[in-house]
């Protein structure tokens, strides 16, 4: 009989009964029980858009395993979301090879469309914008991907196209459950920006501002700031977040 | 395509239906699995010995070495198919899996025979969510029609395939890392030695950890021999590779190619030529770890390791991203130093810091703000970086740095002479 940390009789408010069978499914399938740490949170993150500390701690029981061990596991990884995001996630490449066709304007007008910086939410709620590290689309660089599907070969107007189409939901992809209401009730984990790679995007460009050495102290600023061309940082977490339905949890 | 390719990989390979089952069936799949069910485990691993097959993830090493290390008859074992491509500029892993997955999973159930493992996993990067499901979907297919699971094909072995997920974590690609990660804890490697997974490995057990190319190379030396397999390729390269090529080229994609042709023929004639004729500037011939190779170099550089390495860099993953004569050297490589320093884990210093510091000089140069000793500053930081590191990570960064600093230190110069890029408007039009 195995060392049973937590009651197996606990109540769940945030699993639901399904859910926790299948975590506890996954907790069999694997040698190891801590394995199936990383695939329980892509369930919890399915159910509720975000991962609370309350979230984690349920997985934690569903897998007899310490709730330091999931949280340890969750701050590693650069797709879990700890604060509400948008509807829909737009992820920008902006690696070497998107890079060298030209992803900087590519996420320069998405930042245009959007109305804020990559890594916040735009005012409406609808769109989180991230800049992401290589994402395996470079033969049809620059790419983005929207929930996990990948849009190639992006220009100047299917940059536009696409984010009107995502305003409208107009399509076809499901919509991520933003964790905004979540965040009403329950302890945020303060343990990245929503998405962003571990080492947070600074705000002024990927390696911020860094001191000038010619000019001796003075600093020089990354790129420039979408606000500097008239756009607001919109709020995070959206003040009204539109009514988030549930994903598919198709990555689950 | 054309006659520099050969389909083996990628023989029919846009085929509607071959992601199926009976699409895979239909293409000849499945056939090289009861061979290897007669075949005694050993034998598997002489004929992958013998055709030379070799990893294809980046470090090159020879498949059936890495699977005789394994001790033997020491269980539980393991066998881990990398599918965590995650170095910049490959993408050739998805386009197989996309498009023929059960090719791969003949592999893996292959390799798991060969090496007697009790369970399989497939490491599936987070990004590659849809892609996931379709594996998800061939196994579960595959399970229904007998080929995974009790009993494979009524032969009374046995093999669980289990498709695992991965977060995001380029780190997670190393196969230290990796193996922590599917263990269930942070991606960070694992010091070395033990050197080899195939010591200690998943579960402190005895692990395969192979690529996915590789293993879907697997049924086809089964299937066809090892005479067969070494018709392509060199004598210490053989068979086939799928490469990627990226970047300032006019058709870039996925090409499968004998291994040693010219890089000058790959980019002129695969890749369709320099996008808006412009001149060949550099390129990475092995992913963005890859140290970087002048035009003048890529004139009589062949793909193939040995080659590759005479010129002092690597064949890596196969991705070859082609840079024109636009683009900054400087303000590339600054992208690739935060890129380096953003997915470092932190657990070693010398990683950890460098990766930082390296970012932050070349930026400090590509803006205008850096002085002469700052090249020679950016080179002491790879060297304290190269070698020092835990894991291939800190390497990966301080090679493609190194030799940015060292093959265009001119470029470098120029910036600090000019305080700034003197390329930015040559670089910002050719991407309008």
């Amino acid at each position: 009989m195995p060392l049973e940390l937590y009651d197996r009789d606990a109540t769940y408010s945030i699993l639901n009964e399904e859910e926790v069978a299948r975590v506890r499914e996954l907790r069999r399938r694997y040698p190891g029980r801590k394995s199936a740490i990383l695939p329980a949170l892509w369930i919890l993150q399915g159910r509720q858009g975000i991962l609370t500390a309350e979230g984690m701690r349920e997985v934690a029981r569903a897998l007899d395993v310490p709730s330091a061990a999931v949280e340890a596991v969750a701050s590693f990884y650069s797709m879990y979301f700890f604060k509400p995001h948008g509807r829909y996630a737009v992820e920008v490449c902006t690696n070497l090879s998107c890079h060298l066709r030209g992803s900087t304007e590519i996420l320069r007008r998405f930042e245009d469309r959007v109305g804020c910086l990559a890594g916040a939410t735009s005012e409406d709620g609808a769109i989180t914008l991230l800049e992401v590290e290589c994402m395996g689309a470079c033969g049809g660089a620059p790419a983005v991907q929207v929930n996990h599907r990948f849009f190639e070969g992006m220009t100047a107007a299917k940059v536009d196209q696409l984010v009107d189409d995502l305003r409208a939901d107009r399509v076809d992809l499901h919509r991520l459950p933003t964790g905004a209401e979540v965040a009403e009730r329950e302890t945020l984990v303060d343990l990245a920006n929503p998405g962003a790679n571990r080492v947070p995007l600074p705000a002024r460009g990927s390696a911020g501002p860094v001191v000038d050495l010619v000019k001796s102290g003075e600093v020089l600023e990354g790129r420039e700031h979408p606000a500097e061309r008239g756009y607001v940082q919109a709020p995070s977490p959206p003040t009204q977040p539109p009514p988030a339905p549930r994903g598919e949890e198709a990555r689950a | 395509m054309s006659e520099l390719t050969v389909a083996r990989l990628t023989r029919d390979i846009e085929t509607e239906g071959l992601n199926t089952l009976d699409g895979y069936r239909g293409w000849g799949g499945y056939q090289a699995l009861p061979k290897a069910l007669q075949m005694e485990p050993a034998e598997i691993e002489k004929w992958v010995s013998d055709s030379g097959l070799r990893g294809r993830g980046g470090a090159g090493f020879p498949t059936g070495r890495k699977w005789s290390l394994m001790p033997k008859g020491k269980k539980p074992r393991y066998l881990v198919a990398n599918f965590d491509e995650s170095e910049p500029g490959t993408f050739k892993d998805r386009y197989l899996v996309e498009r023929n997955p059960h090719l791969v999973l003949e592999g893996i159930l292959i390799a798991a025979r060969a090496v007697d493992a009790d369970q399989s996993f497939i490491y599936v990067r987070g990004e590659y969510a849809e892609v996931q499901e379709l594996v998800r979907r061939c196994v579960d297919e595959a399970r229904a029609a007998g080929l995974v699971g009790e009993n494979i094909l009524g032969s009374g072995w046995s093999q669980d395939v289990v498709v695992h997920g991965g977060a995001g974590a380029y780190i997670c690609g190393e196969e230290n890392a990796l193996l922590e990660s599917l263990n269930g804890n942070r991606g960070r490697p694992r010091p070395k030695p033990p050197y080899f997974p195939a010591v200690i490995g998943l579960y402190d057990a005895p692990t395969a950890l192979n690529n996915v190319e590789t293993l879907a190379n697997v049924p086809l030396i089964i299937d066809h021999g090892v005479d067969w397999y070494r018709q392509y390729g060199t004598e210490r390269s053989s068979g086939t590779r799928l490469l990627c090529g990226s970047g300032h080229v006019n058709r870039p994609g996925v090409f499968e190619v004998p291994q040693g042709i010219p890089m000058m023929s790959f980019i002129n004639d695969l890749c369709g030529g320099m996008l808006d004729g412009q001149t060949l500037k550099a390129v990475q011939p092995g992913g963005s770890s890859s140290q970087f190779l002048t035009a003048a170099q890529c004139e009589d550089t062949n793909l193939d390791a040995e080659s590759i390495q005479q010129h002092g860099s690597m064949a890596g993953s196969g991705a070859v991203i082609v840079i024109g004569e636009s683009q900054c050297m400087v303000e590339y490589t600054a992208r690739l130093a935060d890129f380096y320093y953003r997915e470092s884990c932190g657990k070693c210093t010398p990683c950890r810091e460098g990766t930082f510091w390296l970012s932050r000089v070349v930026h400090r140069i590509e803006r205008g703000g850096g002085r002469d000793e700052d090249i020679d500053l950016m080179v002491d930081v790879c060297n304290n970086i190269d070698g020092k590191s835990l894991c291939a990570l800190g390497e990966a960064a301080a090679w493609p740095i190194r030799s940015s600093v060292q093959q265009f230190e001119a470029e470098y110069r120029a910036h600090v002479a000019a305080h700034g890029c003197p390329y930015k408007k040559a670089g910002a039009a050719a991407v309008a």
